[in-house]
């Protein structure tokens, strides 16, 4: 007698969902993680000031990790990159700011075909070849 | 039989919320092969003067008839892209006519154009009184019904070669401002 409803209900319920949704969450992607979590693993602090240099080394991390650049500003100390991966384009933007008088603050986030890249250790990798690259620490920020 | 046909369905929705592709474990990660690359993609000139290096630059890109999309020249940067053909003329005729013959005659998958990209960065050395430039190419190919069909970097030694070759002349060229 139950089985009876079963399709007809699911069939009406799946119309339901697949009419209604908001474009709120892929636009803002405030679901997954908090703000503050996201911030932690995608930035990194260095002990200098030479923001020139800094975005040079981005620049020159990026190439070695077979990324073609997209666009760079100096003023704005912003670099955007695109690598090819498994048919998929793998984006990246990364942006370099002073924090306090000694040190910058650089900060990536990446995205993966039409999907965020949420996962911390991506980052890490990434941080580490720069940290190599800079022949300075990348410490974790607060 | 409805109570399997939902389990598969609830199952098939499941999967489909469920594939979330994350990008490759070692894609940011620098190995051997970034060295190698760097080399291949590298070469340096006697100069401290970017400025020359970036002209010289742009004028062995505009040869090659890239556009130029971006350009800052305070971190030592050009990004250009064409579109042109790809260079499998003959290939793609025989794919034509084998899908016409023994196929559907559907053009998809066969690949007639591809986006070119490239990002060209010069790096002075002022201790060796040197500038490198290193340079690298990705491409997006597409099929005759302009379907994407693939996406890759191009490491192919001979490219890099023709293109420092070029550049060398440009450099002599604008140093002797001919």
């Amino acid at each position: 007698m139950i089985k009876k409803y079963i399709m007809p209900t699911t069939c009406v319920a799946l119309l339901f969902l697949s009419g209604c949704y908001s474009n709120a969450n892929s636009v803002l992607d405030s679901s997954a993680k908090s703000q503050l979590q996201l911030r932690s693993y995608q930035s990194r602090a260095f002990d200098t000031t030479n923001k020139t240099k800094t975005l040079r080394t981005v620049i020159a991390t990026l190439q070695d990790l077979d990324f073609v650049i997209d666009k760079a500003d100096d003023t704005l100390g912003t670099i955007s990159a695109t690598k090819y991966t498994n048919n998929r384009a793998l984006k990246m933007t990364v942006t370099v700011r002073p924090r306090g008088k000694s040190q910058l603050i650089v900060r990536a986030n990446a995205q993966y075909g039409i999907y965020p890249v949420e996962d911390p250790k991506s980052y890490q990798d990434f941080f580490s070849s720069l940290s190599k690259s800079m022949f300075l620490d990348a410490q974790e920020v607060e | 039989m409805h109570m399997k046909k939902f389990f598969i369905l609830v199952l098939a929705t499941g999967f489909l919320i469920g594939c979330q592709p994350a990008p490759a474990p070692k894609a940011m990660q620098s190995g051997p092969t970034s060295l190698k690359l760097r080399q291949l993609q590298s070469k340096k000139f006697d100069t401290l003067d970017e400025a020359v290096m970036l002209t010289a630059s742009m004028e062995v890109l505009q040869d090659m008839g890239f556009m130029i999309s971006e350009a800052e020249s305070k971190l030592g940067v050009i990004v250009a892209t064409k579109q042109r053909e790809t260079d499998n003329r003959a290939q793609r005729v025989a794919l034509i006519a084998l899908s016409i013959f023994a196929g559907d005659g559907s053009l998809r998958g066969i690949e007639q154009s591809h986006n070119i990209r490239v990002s060209l960065v010069t790096i002075p050395d002022k201790s060796k009184k040197n500038t490198t430039v290193r340079i690298n190419f990705q491409r997006q190919v597409f099929d005759m019904e302009g379907n994407m069909v693939k996406m890759e970097s191009l490491n192919e030694p001979l490219l890099y070669q023709g293109f420092f070759s070029k550049l060398s002349k440009s450099v002599f060229l604008e140093a002797h401002e001919i």
